[in-house]
């Protein structure tokens, strides 16, 4: 999947032990495309489980900055 | 969330909404990466014709069921619902398409992925245009889907101006 984070990667690069700040740059965008790729693949459940951890990390982080902050969705389903 | 899916459900067997289907952010979970929404967006269709429509009867029936208000949504099981009555032949036509899912075992419906980008596209506020540069490159994406989706709806021409290389 090519990406803007990805095109840094460089091409045709002579061989080298050490890599450079911009490969080493390259693999990282590339890992986070391809982490969201796999988050995207998640079954819903399990998306909707860490939709409530980013909830509650948003939440704590505004609050520790003084912002008002929507309440987090409870954990557990109710039935 | 499995409690506001069921309450839904049951909105619609009693007549009171048609079609209802997830839209906005929580419905991008069905099709991308999780991201944070405190809001659980429900299109559908009204029972009503005419000109003048009514939430109304949708909030008594929850409100009769012990669930509280809170602006425009309704809290049910912690999650604040809302209820968004189609507006325009693109989300008459999103709910129609939509498609048929199951969380936690409930039956829902969600709309399709091209649908969601075409209503973000004709809303065009800056969080659509910050989710639609996160949608890029999904490969779930249906392109001559979307192509014909935003043709139908004379949307061509905004989404080149959001995409300039498409």
């Amino acid at each position: 999947m090519e990406t803007p984070e990805s095109n840094l990667l460089i091409s045709a690069a002579p061989s080298r032990t050490a890599p450079t700040v911009t490969e080493l740059a390259g693999k990282v965008f590339a890992a986070k495309v391809r982490r969201r790729s796999w988050l995207a693949s998640l079954p819903v459940e399990e998306k909707y489980r860490r939709l409530l951890e980013l909830q509650r990390m948003v939440s704590a982080t505004r609050r520790a900055a003084g912002k008002p902050a929507p309440a987090p969705w409870p954990d557990a389903p109710a039935a | 969330m499995k409690l506001a899916l069921q309450a839904i459900n049951d909105l619609e067997r009693a007549g009171l909404i048609r079609r209802p289907a997830i839209g906005g952010a929580m419905a991008l979970l069905f099709h991308d990466e999780p991201v944070v929404t405190y809001d659980l967006d429900i299109f559908c269709l009204l029972p009503t014709t005419g000109l003048l429509v009514s939430l109304e009867p949708i909030y008594t029936a929850l409100l009769a069921r012990g669930f509280h208000a809170e602006a425009e949504a309704v809290v049910i099981g912690g999650v604040p619902v809302q209820f968004i009555p189609a507006y325009n032949p693109l989300v008459t036509e999103a709910l129609e398409l939509a498609v048929a899912l199951s969380f936690d075992g409930v039956p829902v419906r969600v709309l399709t992925l091209e649908h969601l980008m075409a209503i973000m596209v004709q809303t065009n506020r800056p969080k659509d245009r910050e989710r639609l540069a996160m949608l890029a490159g999904n490969p779930a994406i249906d392109e001559s889907r979307l192509r014909a989706i935003l043709a139908r709806h004379d949307l061509l021409t905004a989404w080149k101006r959001l995409n300039p290389t498409s």
